[in-house]
């Protein structure tokens, strides 16, 4: 199977991309996406997002470890990576009261203890409910969202928030 | 649900809504855990998904995916990769080889979860535990194997067995 994909098209487009200590991180600048893609990034918003703000419709290119670790030039694909990018890069975990603009939020699978995703903190709005910046997958597009209004509400996740900051 | 129909809500955007992965690894994670993998990896069991069936379904979203710049319907490939990671048929070898064999970016989700998908096969297929009848007892022993068992003739290539006077190496 496969015959003719494997052999046309181009290779996987990635950029030198390290962390600060010069370890190499995998990427790849994902495509635009098509009709389909932009539908299904709709029906996510309707099905998830009745409360999101949206910034930047539906894009290729990255990814949210991209957006926040790259500046939106490509997707980092391996989640595996992440906890030596932290590292390498001097960032350090705090408490949720600590969080301020510019600090990361991490969602991570209780369960498996897998990494689902990154968003970048927004703002802090009233009654200390934080807001953050997400770019859920490689072809979606950026939405603000309250922290707690993600995703796998409904998928049957435990899902963990984490918080890490570069500041020192 | 018939096969037919499953497959088709595999290729949905429906079905994808509910799939929002930010990397391969958590896209293979989400499904395995997913009810759709399970029907159609128990169909498929049962014989009630041919090989044939998914040949033509694929080549159908291959057609289908054919002029886009990115390649749509990865989510499916990658459905049918994990369906088979678990299984060690002649047609879930070359599925999932010539999956994560693409290069090529347009399918660059589907690929990394095909060789994923190898990749745990080759853990899950270093060591199990089976029961082997032997005319005067029945002997348990943990065997070692490089070459994956094909279950339409009950024919295991085994490598390495722990030490027994009743086991012949197949």
């Amino acid at each position: 199977m496969f015959e003719v994909e494997s052999l046309i098209g181009d290779e996987d487009r990635s950029l030198a991309l390290e962390t600060r200590r010069g370890r190499p991180i995998r990427n790849i600048v994902e495509r635009e996406p098509g009709d389909r893609e932009r539908r299904l990034y709709e029906l996510i918003r309707k099905r998830f997002g009745a409360q999101w703000v949206n910034r930047k419709w539906a894009c290729g290119a990255y990814n949210c470890y991209g957006m926040v670790f790259a500046s939106r030039r490509t997707t980092i694909e391996d989640d595996t990576q992440i906890p030596d990018v932290l590292g390498d890069d001097g960032y350090c975990k705090i408490s949720e009261d600590e969080a301020v603009v510019g600090d990361l939020v991490f969602y991570r699978d209780r369960g498996r203890g897998t990494l689902l995703h990154v968003a970048v903190i927004t703002r802090r709005a009233e009654l200390k409910a934080l807001h953050a910046l997400s770019k859920w997958y490689s072809t979606s597009g950026e939405d603000e969202h309250h922290i707690r209004h993600h995703c796998w509400t409904d998928q049957g996740l435990d899902v963990e928030l984490e918080f890490w900051t570069d500041r020192p | 649900m018939t096969t037919n129909e499953l497959l088709e809500r595999i290729s949905s955007v429906d079905f994808e809504s509910g799939l929002v992965a930010s990397t391969p690894r958590v896209l293979r994670q989400m499904l395995l855990r997913c009810k759709e993998v399970r029907t159609l990896r128990d169909a498929y069991d049962a014989g009630c998904l041919p090989d044939e069936q998914i040949r033509s379904f694929v080549n159908r979203l291959l057609g289908e995916g054919a002029g886009g710049d990115r390649f749509p319907y990865q989510t499916a490939l990658a459905v049918i990769a994990v369906m088979f990671e678990s299984r060690f048929t002649q047609f879930a070898d070359e599925y999932l080889n010539d999956l994560a064999r693409i290069r090529s970016d347009r399918f660059w989700i589907a690929a990394r979860v095909a060789r994923q998908c190898l990749d745990s096969r080759v853990t899950r297929i270093g060591t199990d535990i089976r029961q082997f009848s032997h005319p005067s007892t029945e002997v348990q022993m943990t065997v070692h194997w490089s070459t994956p068992a094909d279950p339409q003739n009950g024919q295991y290539v085994v490598c390495e067995a722990s030490e027994s006077p009743y086991f012949q190496v197949a």
